[in-house]
């Protein structure tokens, strides 16, 4: 227990682990699986004979990249989705944070709303896709809400719970400062809540992706989502699955650079977490 | 220079003859000797603190509470544990109302945080995002002061509680102790006329809170505050204070007041003075006798 403590107890961040001397495999992991899964890939496609249309192998995937990164269709496409992905993100990013901030200072908000957001929250809006098409048409505009309706809700969850976790003792420094209740807001609850406000804008920021794909499933004229149904009414199966590497890469550029946004933000939050340990530690 | 300390059986005795005087003249609080003569900064009298448990019905926390701070005067509160000494302070600080009595600070009533009180926890409570001279600033900030003219002062009071050359730091790379610090600097930004401290060291080890309070000496001489503070520890009470209010047990009731005569400034020699065991075994016997007859 005493040595764990010595080694946060400095400044050091909870990255840092205790350096071997020797040689470590632990950076070779994922790159020797990822390319031992690609070869059994090969390995069952090319043995097991499966024809092309169900499931290419590597080399076609590879090849069904260049074609697209090579084309002015993917930038169209992708751009297209993006920006009903991040349209959408930003309307519920800014909505969720309204409502949490307004269900934090309000009891009467709180009462009021809390109910519609518990049942809206296990509703599975997907299942709304169909009827956003048909009231905001094939356009932009439809998915755009759609991508915000998926994102909302895990936001607005995390946001909330992230402002009213707020230490009891940074409340009452504030209230013995007599500071207003927006300052209250601005200065403590908030920059409390920003573990739970990036965990939220991560899940978000998938989410709303989702949101604008199933949108273009649904009802579309062009997209990422749009491009995909078109791949597979033509078999283009290889196809497909280059647009879902690049959707992938998608996924973790996002999650790369929320983590370095957490390590810029949240500098004072692991040797927070760290202190709250050592002092219930038993000595 | 040490008066009335009688031990053993004269204690209780005196003990109850003040609840006595309280019980009939509620408006003449008892007073240390020595500052009696000027207006008191803050004063405190009859003061009831009861509590809202479930099921409606009340748990009185704190009764019949008179006492009165001069200006510059070092005070400490004891009492053993639950009896009321935090929720006293929050109603000293004006952020929780008493039920019952008034208390006035320069002569006017508190009901509600005033800028003339600085307030120090039990624990720093810094906001591990602001760097240490941001903290400190942080009551500027709330009142919207001259944010210029106070980072100026704010390291003046960085020197004063020797955290020179900290200012840029973030808190988790301070000590406990120097987080505290921090706290009463912070405490002091707005040049209150009192800081009320609960249990400011309570949260160090044994050595740290030795050092810290010959350090809250040295700042309290050089600041020239009034300072009430917390603690249910004698010897600290004793160490640090010019006068001891001690508190029963729940509900908290003043059952003495006693003046420590040692002479300033105080080092740990004085530890072993028979002044000061005098002293320490007098609050010791208040606070056994009401441990076991009161209540």
């Amino acid at each position: 227990m005493s040595e764990v403590t010595q080694v946060d107890a400095g400044q050091a961040p909870a990255k840092s682990r205790p350096k071997a001397a020797n040689f470590s495999f632990e950076p070779l992991l994922l790159p020797t699986s990822l390319i031992c899964l690609v070869a059994l890939w090969d390995a069952a496609v090319r043995y097991l004979g499966v024809p092309a249309y169900i499931i290419p192998a590597p080399i076609d995937v590879a090849f069904a990249l260049f074609r697209i990164f090579s084309g002015q269709l993917f930038w169209t496409h992708f751009g297209i989705t993006f920006f009903e992905t991040v349209s959408g993100f930003a309307l519920a990013s800014a909505m969720a944070m309204f409502i949490a901030i307004l269900m934090t200072v309000s009891r009467i908000a709180e009462k009021l709303l809390y109910p519609y957001v518990a049942a809206l929250q296990s509703m599975p809006k997907i299942a709304i896709a169909p009827l956003v098409i048909l009231w905001f048409g094939f356009g932009l505009e439809s998915k755009i809400v759609l991508a915000a309706l998926l994102c909302f809700f895990p936001m607005l969850v995390n946001f909330a719970t992230g402002l009213r976790a707020t230490d009891e003792l940074r409340l009452r420094l504030l209230h013995v400062l007599d500071a207003s209740p927006r300052q209250v807001i601005w200065l403590v609850r908030l920059p409390s809540a920003m573990p739970f406000v990036l965990a939220g804008v991560e899940l978000g920021a998938i989410y709303a992706m989702l949101g604008a794909i199933v949108g273009e499933f649904v009802g579309a004229r062009a997209g990422i989502g749009y491009w995909l149904m078109q791949m597979n009414a033509t078999m283009d199966t290889a196809g497909s699955f280059a647009l879902l590497v690049v959707l992938a890469a998608y996924g973790v550029l996002v999650q790369r650079f929320l983590r370095f946004a957490r390590r810029k933000l949240l500098f004072w939050y692991a040797s927070e977490r760290a202190a709250i340990h050592r002092s219930a530690a038993p000595h | 220079m040490v008066h009335g300390i009688p031990q053993g059986a004269a204690t209780p005795a005196r003990a109850s003859d003040q609840n006595a005087r309280f019980g009939s003249a509620a408006q003449s609080p008892v007073r240390g000797g020595r500052q009696s003569a000027s207006a008191p900064l803050i004063s405190v009298a009859g003061l009831r603190k009861e509590y809202e448990a479930q099921k409606g019905e009340s748990v009185l926390a704190l009764d019949r509470i008179d006492f009165d701070v001069a200006d510059g005067e070092f005070v400490t509160l004891v009492g053993p544990s639950g009896c009321g000494k935090s929720t006293l302070l929050q109603i000293l600080a004006g952020i929780l109302p008493p039920t019952q009595g008034q208390i006035a600070l320069k002569g006017s009533p508190v009901i509600g945080p005033r800028r003339e009180v600085g307030v120090v926890f039990q624990e720093p409570v810094l906001l591990p995002w602001l760097k240490v001279i941001d903290n400190v600033l942080l009551p500027a900030v709330v009142h919207k002061l001259d944010l210029a003219k106070y980072r100026a002062r704010a390291m003046e009071l960085l020197t004063l509680v020797k955290l020179q050359g900290f200012e840029n730091r973030y808190p988790f790379e301070l000590s406990g102790g120097m987080q505290q610090r921090v706290a009463i600097a912070r405490a002091l930004l707005n040049d209150p006329a009192m800081i009320l401290m609960d249990e400011p060291f309570g949260a160090l080890d044994a050595m740290t809170r030795e050092e810290m309070n010959l350090e809250l000496l040295a700042i309290w001489a050089r600041a020239k505050k009034t300072i009430v503070l917390i603690t249910h520890s004698i010897q600290e009470a004793v160490f640090l204070s010019d006068r001891v209010v001690v508190l029963s047990a729940r509900p908290g009731r003043v059952i003495d007041v006693v003046d420590i005569d040692l002479p300033r400034p105080r080092t740990f020699q004085m530890l072993s003075a028979p002044e000061f065991g005098a002293a320490a075994n007098r609050l010791r016997g208040q606070l056994m006798v009401q441990g076991g007859t009161i209540e």
